[in-house]
């Protein structure tokens, strides 16, 4: 897993020097993971640090997107290209049999069905690179706010990957879709002057612990990850509630459409038709309820907090409050969103409600767990 | 302010151990659960099977006084047995492998002598009655683990053992 891990600009580990020239990032997650990495004794934090930074040398400024705007164009969605080529076939065979039945019946799941994929697609979005920082979406990054970058661990061997921008209120994605090369941009915004992390305040309960932490493996070696300040919305909500709006217009055409087309009053379809509407309203009705009441995947999630050290971690997350070390943890992997620690007769599991991606804080600890375990 | 210091100021709980609290928890959460459902069912039945004998009595029907003790003695080994998860949900914290390996022992005995008395039961609400079991052998699994994280508490902090 640890050859997909690259990063930068955060500062830990060391491996925060820039991607030498001529390695690939892939390449270059190599050489950090191939790295040996031994857990610091008291009273020599930051060892690693210097080490390891001596080692490369940082690359110049690169000026490459100063001034361009980088566009992630809307996908288009092919599903919907041939549902609508569909819908149409079946309209052309009405036209040349002059029979309105397939246009009755056959025709408005997959025209409605092409019209909800299309407007259920994620939209363009524009990135503006100046010399002062990032400006996407209404929101302006400068290039000190940027605390890390951050590439997923599936993120394609070859082409486009996504990248996070961390920075201290959440993280801004640049999509795989963008026109120039993900690489290409990476490398610029690598050599950039990012800024330097800096631990956030963190809940009372674990002050001695951080202090603690801190004496024992210097303050680069600690990372706290506070709540987000809002969690996303339920994945795909838009397309299944589009879905459901597809679905309820062909449970309507159904059971007008006979009547009005072929004036047929007495036509089954229409009691199928009334069916699917029923169906639809139903489905409708859950949809706009999980739109108004927002995802909540653990109770008081704003008071989540999370402290991945060396030796071990701790967390406030719902109910769950407490440390655990590394040596107590028998397994720890990533599922569903989600991150699992396995321990003795129990498992924890950490949800997708820090501020930056769960991803990254996973790649975070099974450093540590993987040092620990050696 | 030194290691030391730091060392000697109060720790943080066991996060392991919450999270098998939690999981004794939910094991709680199963036996109120089943306990309260089928005590629920198990009364409904004694008083409905009740008024059919009191109907048969009335109409001059012929019982049969043993098949009466029987269902009676059924019903009421049933009642005191979902009493008995009630009471093992309260005392799952205090008292968590005994309790949790009696519960599951006593939930799948009850589930065969269900099936053993009239097998074509035998396939009826499975799937919750496996998600069931499931869950009260993780629960199981969490006591064993909960109880020794307490007694190494317990080891830790008791004063040391006079020497002669």
């Amino acid at each position: 897993m640890t050859d997909d891990i690259f990063e930068a600009g955060s500062s830990d580990e060391g491996i925060q020097a820039h991607r030498p020239q001529g390695r690939s990032p892939a390449q270059h997650a190599h050489d950090i993971a191939a790295k040996p990495m031994s857990i610091p004794v008291a009273g020599a934090p930051g060892e690693l640090e210097g080490k390891a930074s001596a080692a490369q040398t940082p690359l110049p400024r690169l000026t490459t997107f100063f001034g361009k705007e980088v566009i992630a164009p809307a996908r288009i969605t092919w599903a919907a290209v041939w549902l609508l080529l569909t819908a149409c076939a079946f309209l052309g065979i009405g036209f040349i049999s002059q029979d309105f039945r397939p246009f009755v019946f056959l025709v408005p799941f997959p025209a409605a069905m092409a019209l909800a994929l299309w407007v259920s697609r994620s939209g363009t979005v524009r990135f503006l690179f100046t010399e002062e920082g990032v400006q996407a979406a209404g929101l302006t990054l400068r290039y000190s706010e940027i605390l890390g970058l951050y590439v997923p661990d599936d993120a394609p061997k070859r082409g486009n990957f996504a990248v996070h921008l961390l920075h201290d209120a959440g993280h801004l994605l640049i999509p795989e879709s963008i026109t120039p090369s993900s690489l290409e941009l990476f490398d610029f915004l690598d050599s950039q002057p990012l800024g330097q992390k800096i631990l956030p305040p963190v809940h009372s309960v674990f002050q001695n612990f951080l202090r603690q932490q801190m004496l024992l493996y210097g303050e680069k070696k600690i990372h706290v990850y506070s709540a987000a300040s809002s969690l996303p919305g339920y994945r795909y909500l838009r397309f299944w509630t589009c879905f459901v709006i597809a679905l309820l217009v062909t449970g309507i055409s159904w059971t007008v459409l006979p009547s009005l087309v072929l004036g047929d009053r007495q036509s089954e379809w229409a009691v199928v038709g009334i069916v699917v509407t029923i169906v639809a309203i139903f489905f409708l009705a859950i949809c706009a309820v999980a739109r108004w009441s927002p995802r909540r995947p653990v109770k008081n999630w704003q008071r989540s907090c999370l402290i991945v050290t060396p030796s071990g971690l701790a967390l406030i997350q719902g109910d769950l409050q407490g440390e655990l070390r590394w040596e107590e943890v028998r397994d720890l992997i990533q599922r569903k969103g989600t991150v699992i620690l396995k321990v003795e007769g129990a498992q924890i599991v950490l949800h997708d409600v820090f501020r930056w991606p769960l991803g990254y804080i996973f790649q975070r600890m099974q450093k540590y767990y993987l040092a620990a375990r050696r | 302010m030194g290691l030391d210091d730091v060392n000697n100021e109060p720790k943080l709980k066991s996060l392991a151990q919450a999270a098998r609290g939690k999981e004794l928890n939910t094991a709680r959460y199963i036996l109120f659960g089943v306990g309260i459902l089928s005590l629920v069912v198990n009364i409904g039945l004694f008083f409905f099977f009740q008024s059919q004998i009191e109907d048969a009595r009335k109409r001059g029907d012929v019982l049969d006084p043993q098949a009466i003790a029987m269902f009676k003695i059924i019903v009421g080994v049933s009642v005191a047995i979902s009493v008995s998860y009630i009471i093992f949900g309260f005392l799952v914290k205090t008292f968590p492998v005994p309790v949790t390996i009696i519960a599951l022992v006593l939930y799948v005995g009850d589930w065969l002598v269900g099936i053993a008395l009239n097998p074509a039961t035998a396939h009826q609400g499975i799937i919750i009655k496996i998600a069931i079991v499931i869950a009260m052998f993780k629960a199981v699994q969490a006591a064993f683990a909960y109880q020794k994280e307490l007694q190494r508490e317990r080891d830790d902090f008791a004063p040391d053992t006079p020497h002669d």
